[in-house]
């Protein structure tokens, strides 16, 4: 510090003052900021596009629902496979070289897609013989034979979820009538269709969304768990990409509709459409280290070689002070 | 009869008295004509210095609005049109909350603020930004609707990388409405009267000074230490 | 486009999104449909977001360029040693 002190010849001002109201200045200012806030509000308003619920979801998209479902069941959707701070899985751990942070404060918030997503909403259902026998029949099995079921009935409908992304031909295994989903499997997908036509129809009713909001207490604030498992579907996904809310269109700048959003935002949204980020598994760890330094850096301006003299170097503030400069020349 | 309290006597306290203390080193700091000084210098002559009292205002009118989305609870705005009414001037306020400061920061920045002492007022300048950045954020996660639905699920995974996910859960809405309607604007308040605080404490920054005029006033000065006196303008820079 | 609402104030939906009807009403301009882009090589910004951008440049210039008020008591304050 004293190293930039040495440079900094700033003196106390001992010149002129003039009258200056500061009370009425903040006073003129809330008035003048409250009536452009106002004028904004009337020219504009401000965008309210209503939540998606599971069972908007599951009408609009029964298949998607499904082998979103099916994944949560067999342990392969991307909630499942996440990792700290939902379960020990790593799918989703990013790390820093060889810092793993996502794993330093374990499973604080845990969700066992299995049981949260599928059996525990179906077992809410009651008087209905053939759903307790299914799953009956599905919780007894052992984990291998679970796990056949559910890729069983699980991969026709990845095959057809890939060929519709790729905008291919879709093989002719899935199929909807009636506001169900049909899946031709290849192999003995056990009591897992059964499974999934209730959790459907459930799903359709309202039901899984009031489940997984009330299982753990009456009065329910956390929205995890229904999130995550709509964000394992592509209904939140098909949504933003109409909003220019995704990762590759800038989407952290970005509010629905045509509103301004957070453009302050600009650098950080920057650093995910560049290499190595854009194409990294770690990307927000990585980005947020970069703007963690940046943001040290912004703090710390005052004492950076080159970035504290700049100001000095380009004469803007001739500009900001050319009365000051005018009358002091001129005397 | 007067309902004003006379002043009250003098106690005598003990020097250890924190009262006293703390009285005699705000006093000390910040005496009333420096606390609300009634004149600027006669370089504060440009509308730059317009947007630090304009972010200021900013914030009053943010608070003012969300307070009374505060009053009638988070899903109001949803279903009346006084509701909307009020939470479009939030959202605004909020645009012209950042707009301001960014505007603030260019300038202070190219009048490199921080000289003479003053880098402490950069400093809570900054982190005021950057702490309003997480206050907006559990704004917008806060807001009930798919706006916030997509932002949680996606920036989640920001605070998942770095471990802040375990205590920090965006998609949680009790904890993310609670950081942003009480801890975080305080944060920010805190932030903010601190900064002014510290700008009325060291008063706005100088000029530069001129570089012929610094050649002008060290002639002078020599000039002076053979008993000439010193400067052309008496006292605009010491 | 989404339709508007049924008379028991229910929202109706379409492919998902919703409009308020009431702050749609309110407003004098629309905002309310999928944002125009400026695209350049990677970059993609939307246009509104670019509208406060340059507004910022706009704004900051002319602050620093446009004469502030009060020079007649900053004269008579520099000519006379004025207050404080």
């Amino acid at each position: 510090m004293s190293l930039l002190r040495s440079e900094d010849d700033t003196q106390p001002w001992k010149g002129r003052y003039y009258p200056y109201d500061l009370v009425k200045e903040l006073c003129i200012a809330v008035g003048v900021v409250g009536l452009l806030a106002v004028l904004l509000t009337v020219l504009f308003s401000s965008p309210d596009d209503k939540p998606s619920t599971i069972a908007q979801w599951s009408q609009q998209k029964p298949a998607d629902f499904v082998t979103a479902a099916v994944k949560e069941l067999d342990g392969t959707s991307p909630t499942a496979e996440y990792g700290p701070p939902y379960n020990h899985n790593s799918g989703s751990v990013q790390h820093f070289f060889f810092l793993h942070p996502q794993r330093w404060l374990g499973v604080s918030h845990p969700i066992d897609t299995e049981k949260d997503y599928v059996v525990g909403p179906l077992e809410t259902i009651p008087n209905d013989p053939t759903l307790a026998a299914a799953l009956a029949q599905y919780k007894a099995a052992p984990a291998t034979q679970k796990k056949q079921w559910a890729e069983a009935y699980a991969k026709p409908l990845e095959e057809t979820a890939t060929a519709e992304e790729e905008k291919k031909t879709a093989p002719n295994t899935v199929s909807e009538s009636n506001g169900t989903v049909i899946v031709k499997t290849s192999g003995n997908a056990g009591p897992v269709p059964a499974l999934m036509g209730s959790l459907l129809a459930l799903a359709k009713s309202g039901g899984v969304d009031g489940s997984l909001l009330t299982s753990k207490q009456f009065f329910q604030t956390d929205y995890t768990k229904p999130l995550l498992f709509m964000a394992d579907g592509g209904l939140l996904d098909e949504r933003a990409e109409q909003q220019h809310l995704l990762g590759e269109q800038w989407g952290l700048m970005n509010e629905t509709g045509s509103y301004p959003g957070q453009p302050w935002l600009w650098l950080y949204a920057l650093w995910y459409q560049v290499e190595p980020m854009k194409s990294s598994s770690s990307a927000d760890i990585e980005v947020l280290l970069i703007m963690s330094l940046l943001s040290v850096a912004f703090i710390c301006i005052p004492f950076i070689p080159g970035v504290n003299s700049l100001p000095r170097k380009i004469p803007i503030y001739k500009l900001i002070w050319k009365e000051h400069y005018r009358d002091v020349t001129s005397a | 009869m007067s309902s004003v309290a006379p002043d009250p006597p003098v106690t005598h306290a003990p020097e250890k008295s924190w009262t006293v203390k703390v009285r005699e080193a705000g006093v000390a700091a910040l005496p009333p004509e420096k606390l609300l000084p009634d004149g600027q210098p006669t370089y504060v002559a440009s509308w730059i210095y317009m947007f630090g009292v304009a972010s200021i205002a900013s914030l009053i009118v943010i608070i003012g609005s969300g307070s009374i989305l505060a009053l009638k609870g988070p899903a109001w705005w949803h279903y009346t049109g006084v509701g909307h009414f009020f939470n479009s001037i939030h959202l605004w306020s909020v645009e012209l909350f950042f707009f301001a400061m960014v505007v603030h920061l260019w300038g202070k920045y190219w009048m490199a603020s921080w000289r003479g002492g003053r880098s402490r007022v950069w400093i809570t300048g900054a982190v005021t930004f950057l702490v309003a950045i997480p206050c907006a954020l559990t704004g917008y996660v806060s807001q009930q609707n798919f706006d916030a639905q997509w932002i949680s699920t996606q920036a989640k995974d920001a605070m998942n990388s770095v471990g802040a996910g375990a205590f920090f859960n965006l998609t949680n809405f009790g904890q993310m409405y609670s950081y942003h309607v009480l801890l975080l604007p305080i944060a920010v308040v805190a932030l903010v009267g601190a900064h002014v605080l510290l700008v009325r404490k060291h008063g706005v920054v100088p000029p530069f000074e001129l570089a012929r005029r610094k050649a002008a006033l060290a002639t002078a000065a020599s000039a002076g230490s053979d008993g000439s006196p010193a400067g052309a303008d008496g006292g605009a820079q010491s | 486009m989404p339709v508007g609402c049924p008379a028991d104030g229910v929202q109706t939906e379409q492919r998902g999104l919703v409009l308020s009807p009431v702050g749609v009403m309110a407003a004098v301009f629309n905002l309310n449909h999928p944002a125009h882009t400026v695209d350049w090589e990677f970059i993609h910004l939307s246009v509104s977001n670019v509208v406060v951008i340059v507004l910022m440049f706009i704004v900051f210039f002319l602050a620093i360029l446009l004469p502030f008020p009060g020079a007649t008591s900053r004269r008579v304050a520099r000519r006379r040693g004025g207050s404080s």
